[in-house]
Protein backbone atom coordinates (compact mmCIF):
# COMPACT_ATOMS: atom_id res chain seq x y z
CA UNK A 1 0.00 0.00 0.00
CA UNK A 2 2.70 2.43 0.87
CA UNK A 3 4.36 2.60 -2.45
CA UNK A 4 0.80 4.14 -3.90
CA UNK A 5 0.09 6.57 -1.50
CA UNK A 6 1.97 9.65 -3.25
CA UNK A 7 -0.14 8.52 -6.08
CA UNK A 8 -3.34 8.91 -4.30
CA UNK A 9 -5.11 12.19 -5.51
CA UNK A 10 -6.22 14.36 -2.73
CA UNK A 11 -10.02 13.61 -2.95
CA UNK A 12 -9.15 9.63 -2.91
CA UNK A 13 -6.45 10.41 0.08
CA UNK A 14 -9.83 12.33 1.03
CA UNK A 15 -12.02 9.21 1.46
CA UNK A 16 -9.51 7.32 2.75
CA UNK A 17 -8.55 8.86 5.24
CA UNK A 18 -12.63 9.51 6.41
CA UNK A 19 -12.96 5.67 6.08
CA UNK A 20 -9.96 5.17 8.38
CA UNK A 21 -8.49 3.13 5.59
CA UNK A 22 -5.28 5.14 5.84
CA UNK A 23 -3.88 7.87 8.57
CA UNK A 24 -2.88 11.44 7.85
CA UNK A 25 0.44 9.59 9.62
CA UNK A 26 1.23 6.84 7.18
CA UNK A 27 1.09 9.93 4.33
CA UNK A 28 2.97 11.71 6.41
CA UNK A 29 5.98 9.15 7.53
CA UNK A 30 5.46 8.10 3.19
CA UNK A 31 6.24 11.80 2.35
CA UNK A 32 9.32 12.23 4.75
CA UNK A 33 10.46 8.82 3.84
CA UNK A 34 10.32 10.03 -0.16
CA UNK A 35 12.10 13.39 0.80
CA UNK A 36 14.79 11.63 2.78
CA UNK A 37 15.35 8.98 -0.21
CA UNK A 38 15.35 11.42 -2.67
CA UNK A 39 16.02 14.99 -1.77
CA UNK A 40 19.71 15.47 -1.27
CA UNK A 41 19.60 15.28 -5.32
CA UNK A 42 16.72 17.10 -6.15
CA UNK A 43 16.93 19.59 -3.81
CA UNK A 44 13.71 20.83 -3.38
CA UNK A 45 13.67 21.55 0.19
CA UNK A 46 15.41 24.65 2.00
CA UNK A 47 13.35 23.36 5.42
CA UNK A 48 12.14 20.02 6.44
CA UNK A 49 9.22 20.56 9.46
CA UNK A 50 9.41 16.76 9.83
CA UNK A 51 8.62 17.26 13.69
CA UNK A 52 6.15 19.89 12.99
CA UNK A 53 4.68 17.48 9.98
CA UNK A 54 4.38 14.10 12.62
CA UNK A 55 2.54 16.71 14.88
CA UNK A 56 0.20 17.73 12.33
CA UNK A 57 -0.68 14.90 11.28
CA UNK A 58 -1.50 13.40 14.87
CA UNK A 59 -3.82 16.29 15.29
CA UNK A 60 -5.30 15.58 12.15
CA UNK A 61 -5.91 11.40 12.84
CA UNK A 62 -7.06 12.83 16.58
CA UNK A 63 -9.82 14.69 14.55
CA UNK A 64 -10.93 12.32 12.73
CA UNK A 65 -11.21 9.80 15.38
CA UNK A 66 -13.45 12.56 17.31
CA UNK A 67 -15.03 12.78 14.24
CA UNK A 68 -13.77 16.77 13.64
CA UNK A 69 -13.53 17.45 9.47
CA UNK A 70 -12.42 20.68 9.12
CA UNK A 71 -12.03 20.34 5.30
CA UNK A 72 -11.03 18.31 2.03
CA UNK A 73 -7.03 19.24 3.34
CA UNK A 74 -7.66 17.78 6.92
CA UNK A 75 -4.49 15.41 6.96
CA UNK A 76 -3.09 16.25 3.72
CA UNK A 77 0.76 17.13 3.19
CA UNK A 78 1.68 19.90 1.67
CA UNK A 79 4.83 22.18 1.67
CA UNK A 80 5.45 26.22 0.61
CA UNK A 81 7.70 28.05 -1.25
CA UNK A 82 10.26 29.84 1.19
CA UNK A 83 8.68 33.21 0.91
CA UNK A 84 5.55 32.56 2.76
CA UNK A 85 5.71 33.27 6.06
CA UNK A 86 5.68 30.75 8.69
CA UNK A 87 5.42 31.42 12.23
CA UNK A 88 8.65 30.56 14.27
CA UNK A 89 9.70 28.66 11.01
CA UNK A 90 12.95 30.05 9.06
CA UNK A 91 11.94 31.64 5.60
CA UNK A 92 14.67 32.69 3.79
CA UNK A 93 13.33 33.62 0.19
CA UNK A 94 17.01 31.62 -1.21
CA UNK A 95 18.83 34.52 0.07
CA UNK A 96 21.99 35.13 2.20
CA UNK A 97 20.14 38.52 3.06
CA UNK A 98 17.20 36.66 4.73
CA UNK A 99 19.09 33.41 6.39
CA UNK A 100 18.23 34.38 9.83
CA UNK A 101 14.70 35.30 9.15
CA UNK A 102 12.23 33.68 11.45
CA UNK A 103 8.86 35.48 11.20
CA UNK A 104 6.28 35.95 14.32
CA UNK A 105 2.92 35.08 12.55
CA UNK A 106 1.79 32.78 9.63
CA UNK A 107 1.22 34.43 6.46
CA UNK A 108 -2.66 34.32 5.07
CA UNK A 109 -2.34 31.14 2.77
CA UNK A 110 -0.61 29.23 6.10
CA UNK A 111 -3.29 30.51 8.18
CA UNK A 112 -5.78 28.65 5.80
CA UNK A 113 -3.90 25.55 5.86
CA UNK A 114 -3.97 25.25 9.31
CA UNK A 115 -6.94 25.78 9.70
CA UNK A 116 -7.99 22.96 7.49
CA UNK A 117 -5.50 20.29 9.52
CA UNK A 118 -3.22 20.24 7.10
CA UNK A 119 0.41 18.67 7.15
CA UNK A 120 3.30 21.26 6.91
CA UNK A 121 6.45 19.50 4.93
CA UNK A 122 8.42 22.15 4.79
CA UNK A 123 9.45 25.08 3.02
CA UNK A 124 10.78 25.16 -0.84
CA UNK A 125 13.96 26.73 -2.69
CA UNK A 126 13.06 29.41 -5.04
CA UNK A 127 14.97 31.58 -7.51
CA UNK A 128 16.55 34.13 -4.67
CA UNK A 129 13.40 36.47 -4.08
CA UNK A 130 10.86 35.17 -6.53
CA UNK A 131 13.56 36.28 -9.46
CA UNK A 132 16.61 35.75 -11.29
CA UNK A 133 17.61 31.98 -12.15
CA UNK A 134 19.19 28.95 -10.98
CA UNK A 135 22.16 30.35 -8.95
CA UNK A 136 24.94 28.82 -7.59
CA UNK A 137 25.82 31.07 -5.86
CA UNK A 138 23.64 31.59 -2.60
CA UNK A 139 23.65 29.74 0.50
CA UNK A 140 21.57 26.72 -0.42
CA UNK A 141 22.04 24.87 -4.04
CA UNK A 142 19.24 25.06 -6.85
CA UNK A 143 16.33 22.85 -6.79
CA UNK A 144 16.57 19.88 -10.05
CA UNK A 145 13.93 18.54 -12.13
CA UNK A 146 12.67 14.72 -11.29
CA UNK A 147 12.64 14.07 -14.85
CA UNK A 148 16.43 14.88 -15.68
CA UNK A 149 18.72 16.45 -12.81
CA UNK A 150 20.78 17.92 -15.04
CA UNK A 151 17.83 20.16 -16.14
CA UNK A 152 16.46 22.97 -14.19
CA UNK A 153 12.85 22.99 -13.17
CA UNK A 154 12.56 26.38 -14.13
CA UNK A 155 11.12 29.09 -11.57
CA UNK A 156 11.13 30.72 -9.71
CA UNK A 157 8.59 28.11 -7.52
CA UNK A 158 11.42 25.44 -8.87
CA UNK A 159 11.34 23.78 -4.84
CA UNK A 160 7.44 23.66 -5.36
CA UNK A 161 7.49 22.14 -9.33
CA UNK A 162 10.12 19.60 -7.90
CA UNK A 163 8.45 18.77 -4.95
CA UNK A 164 5.17 17.99 -6.40
CA UNK A 165 6.86 16.19 -9.45
CA UNK A 166 9.36 13.84 -7.24
CA UNK A 167 5.88 12.66 -5.64
CA UNK A 168 6.87 14.54 -2.08
CA UNK A 169 3.45 15.89 -1.43
CA UNK A 170 0.47 16.56 -4.04
CA UNK A 171 0.42 20.57 -3.35
CA UNK A 172 3.27 23.51 -3.16
CA UNK A 173 2.37 27.19 -3.04
CA UNK A 174 4.49 29.23 -5.30
CA UNK A 175 4.16 32.66 -6.08
CA UNK A 176 3.82 34.26 -9.56
CA UNK A 177 5.11 37.77 -10.93
CA UNK A 178 5.84 36.99 -14.49
CA UNK A 179 5.44 33.00 -14.65
CA UNK A 180 6.70 31.55 -11.96
CA UNK A 181 3.73 29.38 -10.54
CA UNK A 182 3.24 27.87 -14.60
CA UNK A 183 7.30 28.13 -15.92
CA UNK A 184 8.38 25.67 -13.12
CA UNK A 185 4.70 23.20 -13.44
CA UNK A 186 5.18 23.27 -17.28
CA UNK A 187 8.95 22.09 -16.91
CA UNK A 188 7.70 19.77 -14.34
CA UNK A 189 4.82 17.75 -15.94
CA UNK A 190 2.34 18.93 -13.04
CA UNK A 191 -0.59 22.06 -12.66
CA UNK A 192 0.06 24.87 -11.88
CA UNK A 193 -1.99 27.59 -11.50
CA UNK A 194 -1.96 31.69 -11.31
CA UNK A 195 -5.56 32.43 -10.21
CA UNK A 196 -7.13 36.28 -11.19
CA UNK A 197 -4.96 38.62 -9.63
CA UNK A 198 -6.57 39.24 -5.88
CA UNK A 199 -8.63 35.90 -5.49
CA UNK A 200 -6.04 34.21 -3.12
CA UNK A 201 -4.46 36.69 -0.36
CA UNK A 202 -0.66 37.42 -0.96
CA UNK A 203 -0.22 38.77 2.92
CA UNK A 204 2.84 37.86 4.42
CA UNK A 205 4.18 36.35 1.52
CA UNK A 206 7.66 38.01 0.60
CA UNK A 207 6.90 40.77 -2.16
CA UNK A 208 8.38 41.26 -5.31
CA UNK A 209 6.33 43.51 -7.14
CA UNK A 210 3.14 44.04 -5.50
CA UNK A 211 0.79 45.11 -8.95
CA UNK A 212 1.65 41.78 -10.12
CA UNK A 213 2.52 39.33 -7.73
CA UNK A 214 0.08 36.57 -7.66
CA UNK A 215 -0.31 33.78 -5.23
CA UNK A 216 -1.35 29.95 -6.71
CA UNK A 217 -1.13 26.08 -6.02
CA UNK A 218 1.15 23.51 -7.96
CA UNK A 219 -0.37 20.62 -8.21
CA UNK A 220 -0.22 16.98 -9.36
CA UNK A 221 -3.70 17.28 -11.28
CA UNK A 222 -6.21 19.99 -12.24
CA UNK A 223 -8.79 18.37 -9.63
CA UNK A 224 -6.25 18.78 -6.77
CA UNK A 225 -6.30 22.12 -8.39
CA UNK A 226 -9.31 22.92 -7.66
CA UNK A 227 -9.73 21.71 -4.62
CA UNK A 228 -7.30 23.79 -3.13
CA UNK A 229 -8.44 27.13 -4.61
CA UNK A 230 -11.68 26.20 -3.12
CA UNK A 231 -9.95 26.10 0.48
CA UNK A 232 -8.06 29.19 -0.27
CA UNK A 233 -10.08 31.66 -2.13
CA UNK A 234 -11.60 34.53 0.00
CA UNK A 235 -11.45 38.28 0.30
CA UNK A 236 -8.15 39.33 3.05
CA UNK A 237 -9.25 42.63 3.87
CA UNK A 238 -4.95 42.90 5.15
CA UNK A 239 -4.45 42.63 1.43
CA UNK A 240 -4.84 45.97 -0.30
CA UNK A 241 -5.24 43.78 -3.77
CA UNK A 242 -7.93 41.36 -2.27
CA UNK A 243 -10.86 40.88 -4.26
CA UNK A 244 -14.02 40.95 -2.64
CA UNK A 245 -15.97 38.48 -5.13
CA UNK A 246 -17.85 35.25 -4.21
CA UNK A 247 -16.57 32.26 -4.72
CA UNK A 248 -16.42 30.66 -7.54
CA UNK A 249 -17.30 26.50 -8.10
CA UNK A 250 -14.28 25.49 -8.35
CA UNK A 251 -14.63 22.22 -8.88
CA UNK A 252 -18.52 22.64 -9.75
CA UNK A 253 -18.28 22.18 -13.67
CA UNK A 254 -14.81 19.81 -13.41
CA UNK A 255 -16.08 17.05 -15.38
CA UNK A 256 -18.36 19.06 -17.75
CA UNK A 257 -16.44 18.58 -20.62
CA UNK A 258 -15.51 21.31 -23.46
CA UNK A 259 -18.80 20.56 -26.04
CA UNK A 260 -19.53 23.95 -26.85
CA UNK A 261 -16.75 25.90 -26.11
CA UNK A 262 -14.98 28.03 -28.15
CA UNK A 263 -11.41 28.38 -27.67
CA UNK A 264 -9.08 31.62 -28.75
CA UNK A 265 -6.08 30.55 -29.84
CA UNK A 266 -2.73 33.75 -30.21
CA UNK A 267 -1.17 31.59 -32.31
CA UNK A 268 0.88 34.62 -33.28
CA UNK A 269 2.66 35.14 -29.55
CA UNK A 270 4.02 31.42 -29.85
CA UNK A 271 4.45 30.59 -33.47
CA UNK A 272 7.50 32.58 -34.56
CA UNK A 273 8.67 33.38 -31.01
CA UNK A 274 12.53 33.03 -30.63
CA UNK A 275 13.46 29.60 -29.14
CA UNK A 276 9.88 28.25 -29.83
CA UNK A 277 10.15 24.07 -30.40
CA UNK A 278 8.27 22.42 -33.13
CA UNK A 279 7.44 19.72 -30.41
CA UNK A 280 6.35 22.10 -28.57
CA UNK A 281 3.57 23.48 -31.11
CA UNK A 282 3.40 19.89 -32.22
CA UNK A 283 1.96 19.25 -28.73
CA UNK A 284 -0.52 22.58 -28.78
CA UNK A 285 -1.74 21.41 -31.70
CA UNK A 286 -2.17 17.71 -30.80
CA UNK A 287 -4.42 19.23 -27.85
CA UNK A 288 -6.19 22.09 -29.85
CA UNK A 289 -7.19 18.49 -32.37
CA UNK A 290 -8.48 16.50 -28.93
CA UNK A 291 -10.46 19.55 -27.75
CA UNK A 292 -12.26 19.74 -31.56
CA UNK A 293 -12.77 16.23 -31.35
CA UNK A 294 -14.40 16.54 -28.27
CA UNK A 295 -16.52 19.24 -29.38
CA UNK A 296 -15.17 22.50 -28.83
CA UNK A 297 -15.31 25.32 -31.27
CA UNK A 298 -11.09 26.50 -31.73
CA UNK A 299 -10.30 29.71 -33.64
CA UNK A 300 -7.61 32.01 -34.09
CA UNK A 301 -7.48 35.67 -31.89
CA UNK A 302 -5.61 38.42 -32.29
CA UNK A 303 -3.82 40.55 -29.50
CA UNK A 304 -1.83 43.10 -28.94
CA UNK A 305 2.02 42.12 -29.47
CA UNK A 306 3.55 39.43 -27.11
CA UNK A 307 6.82 41.75 -27.01
CA UNK A 308 4.44 45.17 -25.72
CA UNK A 309 3.10 42.55 -23.02
CA UNK A 310 6.64 41.22 -21.77
CA UNK A 311 8.23 44.90 -22.05
CA UNK A 312 5.52 46.56 -19.85
CA UNK A 313 5.26 43.34 -16.91
CA UNK A 314 9.18 43.37 -16.95
CA UNK A 315 9.76 47.01 -16.57
CA UNK A 316 6.80 47.40 -13.91
CA UNK A 317 8.56 43.80 -12.06
CA UNK A 318 12.26 45.52 -12.45
CA UNK A 319 11.56 49.07 -10.74
CA UNK A 320 8.90 47.85 -8.01
CA UNK A 321 11.44 44.84 -7.57
CA UNK A 322 13.83 47.39 -7.11
CA UNK A 323 11.91 49.65 -4.66
CA UNK A 324 11.26 46.90 -2.00
CA UNK A 325 14.88 45.74 -1.88
CA UNK A 326 16.69 49.66 -2.19
CA UNK A 327 18.10 49.50 0.62
CA UNK A 328 19.74 46.20 0.39
CA UNK A 329 21.05 47.19 -3.13
CA UNK A 330 22.97 50.35 -1.44
CA UNK A 331 24.22 48.55 1.63
CA UNK A 332 25.12 44.68 0.77
CA UNK A 333 24.71 44.32 -3.36
CA UNK A 334 27.18 42.06 -3.62
CA UNK A 335 25.38 39.38 -1.23
CA UNK A 336 22.42 39.02 -3.84
CA UNK A 337 23.12 36.62 -6.59
CA UNK A 338 24.45 37.87 -10.26
CA UNK A 339 21.23 36.65 -11.69
CA UNK A 340 19.33 38.49 -9.22
CA UNK A 341 21.26 41.61 -9.58
CA UNK A 342 21.28 41.83 -12.99
CA UNK A 343 17.46 42.00 -13.05
CA UNK A 344 16.16 43.46 -9.66
CA UNK A 345 18.78 46.26 -9.80
CA UNK A 346 17.75 47.46 -13.77
CA UNK A 347 14.61 49.12 -12.10
CA UNK A 348 17.41 51.95 -10.95
CA UNK A 349 17.74 52.65 -14.22
CA UNK A 350 13.92 53.16 -14.81
CA UNK A 351 12.59 56.81 -15.10
CA UNK A 352 9.45 58.55 -14.02
CA UNK A 353 7.97 58.83 -17.47
CA UNK A 354 9.14 55.49 -18.31
CA UNK A 355 6.89 54.47 -15.40
CA UNK A 356 3.62 56.40 -16.76
CA UNK A 357 4.05 54.67 -20.10
CA UNK A 358 3.88 51.41 -18.97
CA UNK A 359 0.88 51.90 -16.83
CA UNK A 360 -0.80 53.55 -20.00
CA UNK A 361 0.16 50.62 -21.77
CA UNK A 362 -0.75 48.29 -19.27
CA UNK A 363 -4.50 50.02 -19.71
CA UNK A 364 -4.24 49.75 -23.27
CA UNK A 365 -3.37 45.61 -23.33
CA UNK A 366 -5.82 44.95 -20.38
CA UNK A 367 -8.72 46.65 -22.80
CA UNK A 368 -7.58 44.36 -25.66
CA UNK A 369 -7.57 41.35 -24.05
CA UNK A 370 -10.79 41.58 -22.92
CA UNK A 371 -12.49 42.52 -26.30
CA UNK A 372 -10.62 39.32 -27.31
CA UNK A 373 -11.55 36.90 -24.24
CA UNK A 374 -15.17 38.66 -24.68
CA UNK A 375 -15.59 36.77 -27.97
CA UNK A 376 -14.06 33.46 -26.50
CA UNK A 377 -14.38 31.20 -23.65
CA UNK A 378 -11.02 30.95 -22.75
CA UNK A 379 -7.82 30.83 -24.78
CA UNK A 380 -5.07 28.27 -25.18
CA UNK A 381 -1.35 29.17 -25.79
CA UNK A 382 2.13 28.22 -25.17
CA UNK A 383 3.51 28.23 -21.59
CA UNK A 384 6.99 27.55 -21.48
CA UNK A 385 8.58 27.42 -24.98
CA UNK A 386 10.65 24.32 -25.06
CA UNK A 387 11.04 21.44 -22.44
CA UNK A 388 13.18 21.97 -19.29
CA UNK A 389 17.04 23.76 -19.99
CA UNK A 390 20.04 21.67 -18.65
CA UNK A 391 22.01 23.78 -15.90
CA UNK A 392 25.09 23.86 -18.76
CA UNK A 393 22.71 25.65 -20.93
CA UNK A 394 20.95 28.23 -19.26
CA UNK A 395 23.23 30.45 -21.11
CA UNK A 396 20.28 31.56 -24.01
CA UNK A 397 17.95 32.68 -21.21
CA UNK A 398 20.79 35.11 -19.18
CA UNK A 399 19.57 38.42 -20.39
CA UNK A 400 16.42 40.18 -18.68
CA UNK A 401 14.24 40.36 -21.49
CA UNK A 402 14.67 36.93 -22.57
CA UNK A 403 12.34 34.02 -20.91
CA UNK A 404 11.89 30.37 -22.04
CA UNK A 405 7.94 30.82 -21.01
CA UNK A 406 5.40 33.21 -22.50
CA UNK A 407 3.59 33.84 -18.55
CA UNK A 408 3.77 37.87 -18.57
CA UNK A 409 1.00 38.69 -20.17
CA UNK A 410 -1.85 36.95 -17.89
CA UNK A 411 0.19 38.58 -14.91
CA UNK A 412 0.26 42.13 -16.45
CA UNK A 413 -3.69 41.92 -17.19
CA UNK A 414 -4.32 40.08 -14.02
CA UNK A 415 -6.40 37.26 -16.16
CA UNK A 416 -6.23 33.41 -14.66
CA UNK A 417 -4.13 31.34 -16.39
CA UNK A 418 -2.94 27.67 -16.08
CA UNK A 419 -0.16 25.19 -17.29
CA UNK A 420 -0.87 21.99 -18.31
CA UNK A 421 0.99 18.91 -19.49
CA UNK A 422 1.14 17.94 -23.24
CA UNK A 423 3.13 15.17 -23.27
CA UNK A 424 7.17 14.48 -23.40
CA UNK A 425 9.85 15.64 -25.82
CA UNK A 426 11.99 12.89 -27.63
CA UNK A 427 14.54 13.49 -24.09
CA UNK A 428 11.67 12.11 -22.14
CA UNK A 429 10.93 15.60 -20.66
CA UNK A 430 7.05 17.27 -20.37
CA UNK A 431 6.06 20.10 -22.64
CA UNK A 432 3.26 22.10 -22.09
CA UNK A 433 0.29 24.79 -22.93
CA UNK A 434 -1.46 27.43 -21.27
CA UNK A 435 -5.58 27.89 -20.67
CA UNK A 436 -6.50 31.76 -20.21
CA UNK A 437 -9.53 32.86 -18.86
CA UNK A 438 -11.75 35.54 -17.62
CA UNK A 439 -11.67 37.26 -14.98
CA UNK A 440 -12.55 34.90 -11.97
CA UNK A 441 -13.61 32.27 -14.34
CA UNK A 442 -11.09 30.09 -12.46
CA UNK A 443 -14.13 27.05 -13.56
CA UNK A 444 -13.81 27.29 -16.91
CA UNK A 445 -9.83 27.22 -17.03
CA UNK A 446 -10.24 24.08 -14.88
CA UNK A 447 -13.08 22.49 -16.72
CA UNK A 448 -10.48 22.73 -19.86
CA UNK A 449 -7.54 21.58 -17.88
CA UNK A 450 -9.45 18.37 -16.54
CA UNK A 451 -10.99 17.33 -20.35
CA UNK A 452 -7.00 17.80 -21.56
CA UNK A 453 -5.78 15.46 -18.85
CA UNK A 454 -8.31 12.87 -18.89
CA UNK A 455 -7.71 12.34 -22.94
CA UNK A 456 -3.65 12.46 -22.73
CA UNK A 457 -3.44 10.03 -19.45
CA UNK A 458 -2.02 12.42 -16.93
CA UNK A 459 -0.81 12.62 -14.17
CA UNK A 460 2.35 11.05 -14.75
CA UNK A 461 5.51 10.09 -12.75
CA UNK A 462 9.12 10.91 -13.87
CA UNK A 463 10.63 7.53 -14.19
CA UNK A 464 12.59 6.53 -11.75
CA UNK A 465 10.90 8.24 -8.81
CA UNK A 466 7.38 5.79 -10.06
CA UNK A 467 7.64 4.05 -6.22
CA UNK B 1 31.58 59.37 -29.38
CA UNK B 2 30.10 55.80 -30.50
CA UNK B 3 26.33 54.55 -29.70
CA UNK B 4 28.30 52.27 -27.62
CA UNK B 5 30.53 54.61 -25.36
CA UNK B 6 26.41 57.08 -25.37
CA UNK B 7 24.92 54.22 -24.04
CA UNK B 8 28.12 53.37 -20.97
CA UNK B 9 27.89 57.37 -20.61
CA UNK B 10 23.75 57.14 -19.74
CA UNK B 11 24.28 53.95 -17.75
CA UNK B 12 26.56 55.40 -15.47
CA UNK B 13 24.92 58.66 -15.35
CA UNK B 14 21.55 56.99 -14.11
CA UNK B 15 23.81 54.67 -11.41
CA UNK B 16 25.00 57.94 -9.88
CA UNK B 17 21.90 59.63 -9.85
CA UNK B 18 20.06 56.37 -8.12
CA UNK B 19 22.94 56.76 -5.97
CA UNK B 20 24.61 53.07 -6.58
CA UNK B 21 27.84 51.58 -6.28
CA UNK B 22 28.68 49.22 -9.10
CA UNK B 23 31.58 47.19 -8.62
CA UNK B 24 34.08 46.69 -11.40
CA UNK B 25 33.02 42.30 -11.56
CA UNK B 26 29.34 43.19 -11.82
CA UNK B 27 29.55 46.17 -13.89
CA UNK B 28 29.49 43.92 -16.93
CA UNK B 29 26.23 41.68 -16.48
CA UNK B 30 24.47 45.21 -15.57
CA UNK B 31 25.61 46.90 -18.45
CA UNK B 32 24.45 43.90 -20.50
CA UNK B 33 20.85 44.06 -18.55
CA UNK B 34 21.01 47.87 -19.18
CA UNK B 35 21.31 47.29 -22.84
CA UNK B 36 18.24 45.35 -22.90
CA UNK B 37 16.37 47.21 -20.87
CA UNK B 38 16.25 50.27 -23.22
CA UNK B 39 14.79 47.90 -25.83
CA UNK B 40 11.94 47.66 -23.47
CA UNK B 41 11.33 50.94 -22.70
CA UNK B 42 11.48 51.66 -26.16
CA UNK B 43 8.26 50.29 -26.36
CA UNK B 44 6.41 51.77 -23.29
CA UNK B 45 6.68 55.13 -25.27
CA UNK B 46 4.73 54.66 -29.03
CA UNK B 47 2.64 57.34 -29.27
CA UNK B 48 -1.06 56.56 -27.60
CA UNK B 49 -4.11 59.15 -27.30
CA UNK B 50 -4.06 61.34 -24.69
CA UNK B 51 -7.64 59.71 -23.77
CA UNK B 52 -5.30 56.69 -22.82
CA UNK B 53 -4.33 57.95 -18.99
CA UNK B 54 -3.45 56.54 -15.57
CA UNK B 55 -6.22 57.96 -13.22
CA UNK B 56 -7.03 54.21 -13.20
CA UNK B 57 -6.57 51.68 -9.99
CA UNK B 58 -5.36 48.15 -11.26
CA UNK B 59 -8.50 45.92 -10.64
CA UNK B 60 -9.94 42.95 -12.12
CA UNK B 61 -13.25 43.76 -10.58
CA UNK B 62 -13.27 47.04 -11.48
CA UNK B 63 -12.46 45.97 -15.53
CA UNK B 64 -15.21 43.38 -14.80
CA UNK B 65 -17.51 46.14 -13.42
CA UNK B 66 -16.97 48.39 -16.21
CA UNK B 67 -17.34 45.54 -19.35
CA UNK B 68 -20.83 44.81 -17.57
CA UNK B 69 -21.70 48.38 -17.77
CA UNK B 70 -20.55 49.14 -21.39
CA UNK B 71 -22.37 45.69 -22.58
Amino acid sequence: MSAALHDLSIADAGRKLRAREISSLDLTRHALARIEKHDGEVNAFITVTAERALRDAQAADEAFARGQDHGPLQGIPYALKDIYDTAGIRTTCHSKLRMDHVPQSDCAIEEKFRAQGAVLLGKLATFEFALGGPSFDLPFPPARNPWNLDHSPGGSSSGSAAAVAAGYCRIAMGSCTGGSIRGPAALCGITGIKPTFGLLSRRGIFPLAWSLDHAGPLTASVEDAAITLDVLAGHDPLDAASARVAKPPFRGALHAGVKGLRIGVPRAFFEQAPGVSAEVIAGIDNALAVLRDLGAQVFDVQLPAYDDYAACGRVLMFTEAFAVHEKDFRERPNDFAVSTYQRMMLGAFVTGADIVQAHRLRRELIEATQKVLHQCDAMIAACALDAAPSFGGRDNWTKPSDSPNQTMPWNVTGHPSMSAPTGLNSNGLPLSLQIIGKYFDEPMVLRIGAALEKASGWPKRPPGLTR
Amino acid sequence: MSAEDEIEKEFDALARRAGLTITAERRDALLEGYRDLRVMIARLHAPRPAACETAFVFSPEEQQRSLRERK
